[in-house]
């Protein structure tokens, strides 16, 4: 090839990746949306919010996590200082992931790591599970039942093991979110969450797909026990009145 | 009379003989010839005066202002010329602008997910609710999608279409109690005092 047509290449390669820089990087709305909280939250409070999101956005994390932390609080009555501590907190540990994932993770796997981080998981821990669940999908389940787990006194180790396991297996969806719910059950029967989380590991490994989890001690079908859980519809159906589906 | 730029692109040796149309074609071989019986006359090395005509052109062009610069820069940018590529270079250009291309498309929320929605019936016993909604991080925690109660008895349902992924959720209970579904097979921590319901949806086709 001419050194035109190196050129040529190069140039458009460029403009090519500028316009593929990551979602958060062209949301032009501002961080916090100020005149919408405006006569719900005090001017103090929406000054101290905005600074704290623009101090997040500069560390590189994607602005509608914050919008969306902020709105979640006031929409539930949350004010003042209690707000501010809470939105400090998640933007902190917002940073601390993106540091952990770097700038390519996306928005809702950093949310995850955060979450994780929270319930103890070890960084290290949680950057290696990441990196090996590039899914955005994956990683973020798989996140959220590790912390889960680590929350119900499973220790890291075994909880990453079996969640990655369970990945690997193809347990997805609910069936693996109520893989903490079922250890929690059989702590409260005296069993450690070790031991807990290893029979119900060792059930999955053994064929049974379906891990003796929540979903599982649901109501059975038919019956007039509420539930909620994902339905695949052919095709839009109306959403209130006939929508009801208890089976 | 101004001569095909394809013929002097020939010329130059920037293009093959093959390149040119049929209708150069001709034109290319007389001056092949021409240039073959110069050679063969002794005719060799640069026209008189040549050398001195380039220099003075070189020393023109570095002494013109930013403005000249720029526009010689811009009219690189703009000006149609042959471009030689070959084929590896050509593939590996394609794949770089078609894997940006997906990328952006990912990296958009919401794009190509509409027909991967997946609806979810929420149901909740709230015998004494006046009105029952559901908010989420699916809309921006929102209290607007309302659920039904038809019949009166207490149970109150709707069908929200959802994007594959794990959503967190909250019903509320008349405008104002904020209330986790018991039902929900899993929790998380709000960061405000409560918890949120935590919902996993799985795409219909790894259902």
């Amino acid at each position: 090839m001419n050194w035109f047509g190196w050129r040529a290449i190069v140039f458009g390669a460029a403009l090519v990746a500028g316009a593929s820089t990551p979602a958060y990087a062209q949301d032009d709305r501002p961080t916090i949306d100020a005149e919408q909280l405006r006569g719900r939250l005090s001017p103090e409070t929406i000054d101290r919010l905005t600074r704290i999101a623009a101090r997040a956005q500069q560390n590189g994390v994607p602005p509608q996590l914050i919008r969306r932390k902020v709105t979640e609080g006031v929409s539930k009555g949350v004010r003042g200082a209690r707000l501010e501590r809470a939105i400090e907190s998640y933007a902190r540990r917002l940073v601390a992931a993106r540091n952990l994932l770097g700038s390519g993770a996306r928005a809702e796997v950093l949310d995850a790591a955060a979450q994780a981080t929270e319930h103890g998981v070890p960084p290290n821990r949680i950057r290696d599970f990441a990196a090996a669940n590039r899914d955005p999908r994956r990683a973020v389940l798989g996140l959220r039942v590790i912390g889960e787990l680590r929350d119900a006194g499973v220790p890291t180790a075994p909880a990453v093991r079996a969640v990655q396991s369970a990945l690997d297996r193809g347990l997805t969806g609910e069936r693996l979110l109520g893989l903490s719910a079922a250890v929690r059950r059989r702590v409260r029967q005296g069993e450690s969450p070790t031991d807990a989380l290893r029979a119900i590991a060792g059930a999955g490994r053994a064929g049974v797909r379906n891990a003796p989890t929540r979903d599982q001690s649901r109501a059975a079908p038919n019956s007039d026990r509420p539930r909620n859980q994902p339905r695949a519809q052919p095709r839009p159906r109306p959403r209130s009145g006939s929508g009801r589906d208890r089976g | 009379m101004t001569m095909d730029p394809r013929l002097q692109a020939w010329l130059d040796g920037d293009i093959e003989l093959e390149a040119l149309p049929e209708t150069l074609r001709d034109e290319a071989a007389a001056w092949s010839e021409l240039l073959t019986e110069a050679r063969s006359d002794g005719v060799s090395g640069a026209p008189l005066g040549a050398t001195s005509r380039v220099m003075d052109a070189i020393r023109a062009d570095a002494s013109r202002g930013p403005v000249a610069r720029l526009r010689t820069g811009l009219g690189w940018l703009l000006r149609p010329r042959p471009m030689r590529v070959s084929p590896i270079a050509a593939a590996a250009a394609i794949a770089l602008v078609a894997w940006s291309v997906t990328q952006l498309a990912l990296s958009q929320p919401g794009v190509g997910s509409v027909d991967d929605r997946v609806y979810v019936q929420f149901v909740i016993s709230a015998p004494d609710a006046r009105t029952v909604a559901l908010a989420g991080d699916f809309n921006e925690w929102d209290p607007s999608i309302q659920l039904a109660d038809p019949d009166g008895d207490g149970l109150w349902s709707g069908r929200v279409a959802l994007e594959p992924g794990v959503h967190e959720y909250m019903f509320v209970i008349d405008g104002s109690e904020w209330r986790p579904d018991p039902n929900a097979i899993s929790y998380t921590d709000d960061g405000f005092g409560q918890r949120n319901s935590v919902l996993a949806v799985t795409p219909v086709n790894e259902t």
